[in-house]
């Protein structure tokens, strides 16, 4: 008997914070982390007779969002009231947009080459946070309601787990380059939502099931790998899969229903009265438009074909728009071949210490170190001044204080000892301690000389010039013939 | 059954979070009909290719992306029938099985 | 103190700056007249005298180098209980917000006291403004000051007894489809319902979105022009508020030489009552005499506007209602003890029936599969209502009807009936859905039951032209002669 190949349709639907520095619709701060309630006023708390003012960045922000995802921007769009009933939601509906997002298409090329396409994003506010304690209340916090969100919704263009992490991956880029949010999942700035179903091979699509409640890659990854598996064995089974929305349980690893179709909300949607349509003038769509950055998947590809660096490198480089941005100025400042050791100093060095819990900032932007002083340290390596050894020891007091590459390498005495006597003399106790040496080069073994070089290099304290001391030795092994 | 009339004021009640019962919907009932067959008078009309109008002022105000204070929190929450540590208490919001202090639908 | 009560706010600010009397007697008459007619009239939910006495001596306290004196400089006043003073009660004639303390000033009330106005306390209206008669507050009904048997109109009901029975000489309500203009014709004073976005909405609770505007009660035409100079303008707080400069406080009355007045037979129609037509005819003919030109304007969708009005609005008041839940402030009743069982108990607990009929009309007309045939076709209508005073007001300057299609009827002649009810509204109703600005003159009175029952003159513009509709409005009080302080016929003296 042959198995059925079956074939799973996916779609995401994913909310991202904007990174404004006030909420969508008041002047509250938009700030993870506070202590409850402190973020809040009349406008977001939903009290009697408050009404909302958009935040023009935020529009802003979602305009530029939509232009570097290629999604046609509507000349004019509106919100619309989203009604239902929940404790997180001060005004009993949430402003968002129904019939006229503000924009439509557009959509992602994975670098597998498959293109994901975008239906539509719109703008909406964030709910507050409901926490649900061990007895028997719920406590609600609304430093979250007003939050300024865009969701993002795909076609369902994806066929596997492996292409839903893609497409998240390569969308997080993206927002992350065009400054529209830091997408951090772990404070909820992205969210995921999943639409899968399962269909033998040459028949038609079958019911879809919509995952909620998803707040990291991993767990997309498992949710869809699980529903796939679980809608096969049903089907299989000779039973049927029921339309309604599922919730991801991230400890069992598995997904059950939260409320079925019969009871999915009549959100009554209609147009937002308080707010009047939202125009897109000319200007603005040009203003954003000369604000998106170069995308990552471009930078990458200079960086292999323009400065040699490898894919590895070119990657890490670009994994945020920051690290790539200082990178691209330490080059600016710098002489040409020096690509790579730039490279070398940010990702083993900075990004290291960034990762690590002696240095305070949390982005290489917030480093003291500049981009020009990373080139000025790597001129001090090129001119034989200092050794890339020392270049490291360098940085890592850059990032600690800022100060001058120049003043840290006189004031930690790294430069170079380019003295031949003391070279010589360093040499000299190197083969006396160590005259076997000197036979086995002799013999044609010229990599035995290392032995040798290390011992100068410990008496010289880093500081002896490599090519001076392996010159002097094999000068002396000749001499002492 | 109660008739389609005061169905339709039970549906709509559960819609709208109003707890009327069928003593009370059988009184809403016929007005709400009645209500409705008045309003009927719509249907006559064509208003094909006539734009609906939502609201009223065409041009929207936006605000720049200042932070203003928020207010301090006592002067919201301690207007809230039960304020719990900064906090608005209400009833449990999810069935007891899901407990673990994880944040709910969003 | 008599001799101030017939003033009004403008004479009453100018005697308090002429030193004839303090902003704290002014106050404090108004407190008592609160407490004696205002009580016999169930004018008032609430009143704030300590609050209202403090602000008074402040004002007295001024040095006379302090500045020019506001616009309302220690004129009393009264707020409808659906408006934001910060530390102050406004329940919106509802057992929901019972106890409910404003924690912030709306923009209009803001302005009001920058401007050196004393609000005396919150008055009674139809619960969230859903009413024509005051009868639908959960605390009591309010009373009409000409006859006490019978209703103030509604919903700002309160406000206009308060200011016909001449307790402050200015009050502020909400119109939404007519809760100020109808009233004010059913109570003898001035109505203004200023064009949709005149005034910030900014900390008025909504009823219609759309449709609720800020809205005086006054009892001459200088008055309305001067509360309107203080409470209009932009404000960066309401989206829909119009960027304009606050409204001029105008030194003469307006010339009515050549103004074109529109009359539209819609508004006149066979059953109208007859008193009430007689009394507009000669407010018209007093038009007429001030030098305009009357002349004929069709309105035809008229006949569609009362429908409209009600799909929208309720649809409206249906989401802007449901942020009553017993989460965030006031009553919560408990239920079965789950979140949403919590929200239904307290909403079924809190909400009255004609609050609970509204909130049910609005969820259903917006509701699945409904929702075309409805809400959708009610913004379609409305847009044709607009389009009808476009074209009228191509041709005229100013249109004259009837504010109300009969006088104040008898407390609990319609309870039952809310149709009937809400035909009441039905000469008001149009020029909300269009936004435009409306006043209600007073043009005469009628007589019924042996009691004189005054009779108001709708004036409506075209957008933005505030300014015309209240120079005519002034133009025919002054004319007319200063407005009469309701004798609180039947009421226990």
């Amino acid at each position: 008997m042959s198995a059925t190949t079956w074939v799973p349709v996916i779609g995401l639907e994913v909310h991202c914070q904007l990174g404004t520095q006030t909420k969508l619709f008041c002047g509250c701060a938009n700030r993870f982390g506070a202590e409850p309630n402190t973020l809040t006023c009349p406008v977001c708390t939903g009290q009697p007779g408050a009404l909302p003012v958009l935040n023009q960045h935020a529009f802003d922000l979602a305009l530029r969002a939509a232009l570097a995802l290629g999604c046609d921007i509507a000349p004019w769009s509106k919100f619309d009231r989203k009604n239902y009933f929940y404790c997180d939601l001060p005004k009993g509906y949430q402003i968002s947009q129904y019939d006229r997002p503000y924009c439509s298409g557009g959509g992602i090329t994975l670098a597998s080459g498959k293109h994901v396409r975008l239906t539509r994003i719109h703008m909406e506010e964030d709910a507050g946070k409901a926490v649900h304690d061990a007895g028997n209340t719920t406590r609600v916090d609304l430093n979250r309601a007003g939050v300024p969100l865009i969701e993002s919704v795909t076609e369902a263009d994806m066929t596997s787990s492996e292409e839903a992490h893609a497409y998240l991956v390569a969308l997080k880029e993206i927002l992350q380059y065009a400054g529209v949010s830091d997408c951090d999942m772990e404070k909820g700035s992205l969210r995921c939502d999943v639409n899968i179903s399962v269909h033998p091979e040459d028949e038609p699509w079958r019911t879809k099931v919509e995952i909620k409640n998803l707040n990291s890659f991993r767990n997309v990854s498992l949710a869809i790998e699980h529903e796939i598996g679980r809608q096969i064995a049903a089907y299989e089974a000779g039973a049927a899969i029921a339309q309604e929305t599922r919730l991801f349980d991230p400890d069992r690893g598995e997904t059950r229903t939260m409320r079925s179709k019969e009871n999915e909300a009549d959100y009554r949607y209609f147009p937002e009265p308080d707010l009047p349509p939202i125009p897109v003038d000319a200007a603005l769509l040009e203003r954003e438009r000369g604000l998106l950055p170069e995308p990552a998947a471009e930078r990458r590809a200079r960086y292999r074909t323009e400065l040699g660096l490898s894919e590895y490198d070119a990657g890490v480089l670009t994994s945020e728009r920051g690290v790539a941005d200082f990178f691209e100025a330490a080059v600016r400042a710098s002489h040409d071949g020096t690509a790579k050791d730039l490279t070398n100093l940010i990702t083993n060095e900075l990004l290291a210490g960034l990762a690590g819990d002696e240095i305070e900032a949390s982005t290489i932007a917030e480093l003291p170190c500049k981009p020009h002083q990373l080139a000025e340290l790597v001129a001090l390596t090129q001119d034989g001044t200092i050794t890339k050894k020392a270049a490291r020891s360098v940085v890592r007091e850059m990032m600690k204080t800022g100060r001058s590459p120049a003043e840290l390498v006189r004031e930690l005495g790294l430069e170079q000892v380019q003295d031949t006597g003391q070279i010589e003399a360093w040499c000299r106790s190197a083969l006396e301690a160590k005259p076997q040496v000197i036979d086995a080069v002799r013999g044609g073994n010229d990599k035995a000389i290392g032995a040798c070089m290390g011992a100068v290099m410990q008496a010289s304290g880093g500081s002896a010039n490599p090519e001076a001391v392996r010159d002097t030795l094999l000068r002396l092994i000749r001499e002492s013939d | 059954m109660e008739g389609p009339d005061v169905d339709l004021v039970l549906e709509t009640a559960a819609l709208a979070r109003l707890e009327v019962d069928a003593g009370e919907a059988r009184t809403l009932g016929p007005q709400f009909a009645a209500i409705l067959k008045h309003f009927e008078v719509l249907s006559e009309l064509d208003v094909e290719g006539v734009e609906p109008t939502s609201v009223v002022s065409t041009e929207l105000q936006v605000r720049t992306d200042e932070v203003r204070p928020s207010m301090p929190r006592d002067a919201l929450v301690g207007n809230a029938p039960d304020p719990r540590e900064g906090f608005y208490g209400v009833p449990r919001a999810i069935p007891k099985r899901d407990a673990g202090g994880q944040g709910g639908q969003s | 103190m008599t001799r101030f009560e017939s003033y009004d706010a403008t004479a009453l600010r100018a005697a308090i700056l002429a030193g004839e009397l303090s902003a704290e007697q002014a106050t404090r008459a108004a407190l008592e007249a609160a407490e004696s007619r205002g009580t016999a009239l169930g004018a008032f939910l609430h009143v704030e005298g300590d609050a209202a006495l403090a602000r008074a001596r402040a004002l007295d306290a001024r040095s006379r180098t302090d500045g020019e004196p506001g616009a309302l400089f220690g004129v009393p006043v009264a707020l409808k209980a659906n408006m934001c003073l910060a530390g102050s009660p406004a329940s919106c004639g509802s057992r929901i917000l019972e106890g409910w303390r404003a924690p912030y000033d709306a923009t209009f009330v803001e302005r009001l006291l920058d401007a050196g106005a004393v609000p005396i306390g919150a008055t009674n209206m139809d619960e969230f403004a859903m009413g024509s008669s005051c009868e639908n507050s959960a605390f009591g009904v309010t009373r009409n000051p000409w006859d006490v048997s019978r209703t103030p109109g509604g919903s700002s009901g309160g406000s206009a007894a308060a200011v016909a029975a001449g307790i402050v000489p200015i009050a502020l309500g909400s119109d939404t489809g007519g809760s100020v203009r109808q009233p004010a014709a059913l109570c003898g004073t001035l109505g203004f319902k200023p064009t949709y976005g005149r005034v910030s909405r900014y900390g008025l609770i909504a009823y219609g979105s759309s449709l609720d505007q800020v809205s005086p009660f006054a009892r001459s035409g200088r008055d309305l022009e001067r509360v309107m100079g203080v409470i209009s303008g932009a404000d960066g707080r309401d989206s829909t508020c119009i960027e304009a400069p606050p409204l001029a406080i105008e030194p003469a009355p307006q010339d009515l030489t050549g103004l074109r007045v529109g009359v539209p037979a819609e508004y006149f129609p066979t059953d109208l009552d007859a008193g009430v037509r007689s009394a507009v005819e000669a407010g018209i003919d007093e038009l007429r005499t001030l030098g305009a030109e009357v002349h004929e304007v069709r309105l035809p969708h008229t006949r569609y506007a009362i429908p409209t009005y009600y799909v929208v609005a309720t649809a409206e008041a249906s989401s802007n209602l449901a942020r009553y839940d017993g989460v965030r402030y006031a009553t919560r009743a408990t239920g079965d003890g789950s979140l949403q069982g919590m929200i239904a108990a307290t909403r079924e607990a809190g909400f009255g029936d004609e609050v609970k009929l509204r909130i049910l009309l609005g969820t259903y007309v917006l509701s699945s599969g409904y929702y075309d045939a409805w809400y959708g076709k009610a913004s379609r209508v409305r847009t044709l209502i607009a389009r009808d005073f476009e074209t009228a007001f191509g041709e005229v300057d100013v249109i004259a009807c009837p504010t109300s299609p009969s006088p104040a009827f008898a407390l609990g002649e319609k309870t039952d009936d809310p149709v009937a009810m809400y035909l009441s509204d039905v000469m008001t109703v149009p020029a909300s859905l269009a936004g435009l600005p409306a006043a209600s003159v007073p043009c005469g009175a009628l007589e019924r039951d042996g009691r004189e029952l005054p009779v108001g003159l709708q004036l409506i513009g075209a957008a933005r032209d505030d300014a015309g509709v209240l120079g005519c409005a002034r133009a025919l009080q002054e004319a007319r002669g200063p407005v009469a302080i309701a004798p609180m016929e039947g009421a226990a003296r």
